[in-house]
């Protein structure tokens, strides 16, 4: 007989007295894991709860089903990023050590001074769709260039072939004079 | 020589292994484990080379007796229910719970962490074992393909980080690897310019080369989880 190197003294005791086996021990945790709810909400400070983006958070706090106009049109946009981003396009995204996002787009890399803005945008609807989407990107991400507000007039004729989420983006950073747009 | 039980009273620990798909995070987790004498596997994939069991009612008689022996044991379940997976890690909990201070040491693979772990989810019982298992005499490897895919839970508290090469990772892990470049002094290649730790590479994956090690160099944290292994 296999030797049971557990004292029976220590064992815990079951509900009815009588000191609980390994066997029911596993049995009672069996049982319990199927009713048991996940962990399915972050909690408060976790990374998540900081990149999920305000609007999403604020749909949820609504209960909200139904989308506004604008709303909507930020999915759109989002959507079509996701189009413009699939693994067949022309650019892939990533993240660096930074946290900063960049395109890949076969343009000549360009000045530093008009860097920020585009990656911005970038980094906005990367917190937005990567951590769900990451998988599609996984086994072959690579770094092209690094965009900067210059590159925009470069892109601008590939991007109008593959996407007109880019006409929109255009159109945006010109109405809201944006430096160097 | 300490006996398992004594050996349990040692600090464990967790470590947490991404990487993309044949990056070498697999051959890193067989060296890993290599030295553990007590190793249960949770293998949805058929990853490791180790008997499998892949009903649950099995697979409680097989713990059972891991929990009463004090003799060497490796197994691996690999069920074809998730039903079965989350009663597995139920029954693991409770047995570490329950007999607390009577627990053998041993080592806890969860391969493709992410079945049961995203941003927003996390099997209750396998948090449980991530967060406190080290007080039960459980050390745990936890792999997948990306950190993004996996519960900070799984992160947060892993002693270890090891990376290999892949296409992005979460903010939070991007600022730690900033941060243990820094205090180390040394400058990381980015994950992605990583060498796929592949059959024609060298048996054993080099940090820097191969994977990033952190919080800690790879060299000066591998004698602590040998000595942790071995009871040395």
């Amino acid at each position: 007989m296999e030797k049971n190197i557990l004292d029976l003294n220590e064992i815990p005791q079951s509900d009815s007295g009588t000191p609980e086996s390994i066997e029911d021990i596993i049995a009672r945790g069996a049982a319990t894991a199927l009713e048991s709810e996940p962990v399915t909400e972050p909690e408060a400070g976790s990374e998540i709860e900081i990149t999920e983006p305000r609007r999403r958070r604020a749909y949820r706090r609504r209960g909200k089903k139904e989308l506004t106009a604008e709303e909507q049109q930020a999915e759109q946009a989002a959507a079509d990023l996701d189009a413009f981003f699939s693994p067949d396009g022309i650019g892939a995204v990533f993240t660096n050590g930074l946290n900063a996002f960049y395109l890949s787009c076969g343009a000549a890399p360009l000045t530093e001074q008009e860097q920020p803005m585009l990656a911005r945008v970038f980094a906005q609807w990367a917190r937005y769709r990567l951590p769900a989407r990451a998988s599609a990107y996984q086994p072959d991400i690579l770094l092209v260039a690094t965009v900067s507000m210059a590159t925009l007039p470069r892109l601008k004729p590939i991007a109008e072939k593959t996407a007109p989420w880019w006409r929109r983006l255009f159109a945006k950073l010109r109405r809201k004079k944006l430096p160097n747009v | 020589m300490s006996s398992l039980r004594e050996r349990s009273r040692r600090l464990n620990m967790g470590v947490f292994i991404s990487g993309a798909s044949g990056s070498g995070k697999s051959r890193m987790t067989e060296r890993l484990a290599a030295p553990w004498q007590r190793v249960i596997y949770v293998d949805p994939m058929r990853s490791f080379r180790t008997a499998t069991v892949e009903q649950w009612p099995d697979a409680a008689v097989t713990l059972a007796t891991f929990w009463r022996s004090d003799k060497p044991i490796r197994f691996g379940v690999t069920f074809t229910s998730d039903a079965h997976y989350v009663k597995f890690f139920g029954a693991l909990a409770a047995l570490m719970q329950s007999l607390r201070g009577q627990n053998p040491n041993f080592l806890l693979v969860v391969d493709e962490v992410d079945l049961w772990s995203s941003p927003k989810y996390l099997d209750p019982n396998l948090s449980h074992i991530f967060r406190y298992g080290r007080h039960y005499g459980c050390s745990w490897i936890a792999n997948c393909r990306a950190d993004v895919q996996t519960h900070r839970d799984v992160r947060m508290n892993a002693a270890e980080i090891i990376l290999f090469r892949q296409g992005m990772l979460s903010p939070e892990m991007s600022k730690m690897l900033a941060a243990a470049a820094i205090q180390r002094g040394a400058n990381f290649p980015e994950v992605w310019q990583l060498t796929p730790h592949g059959p024609d590479e060298p048996a054993l994956a080099e940090e820097h080369t191969h994977f990033l090690a952190i919080p800690e160099a790879f060299d000066i944290w591998l004698p602590q989880w040998h000595a942790l292994a071995t009871g040395a």
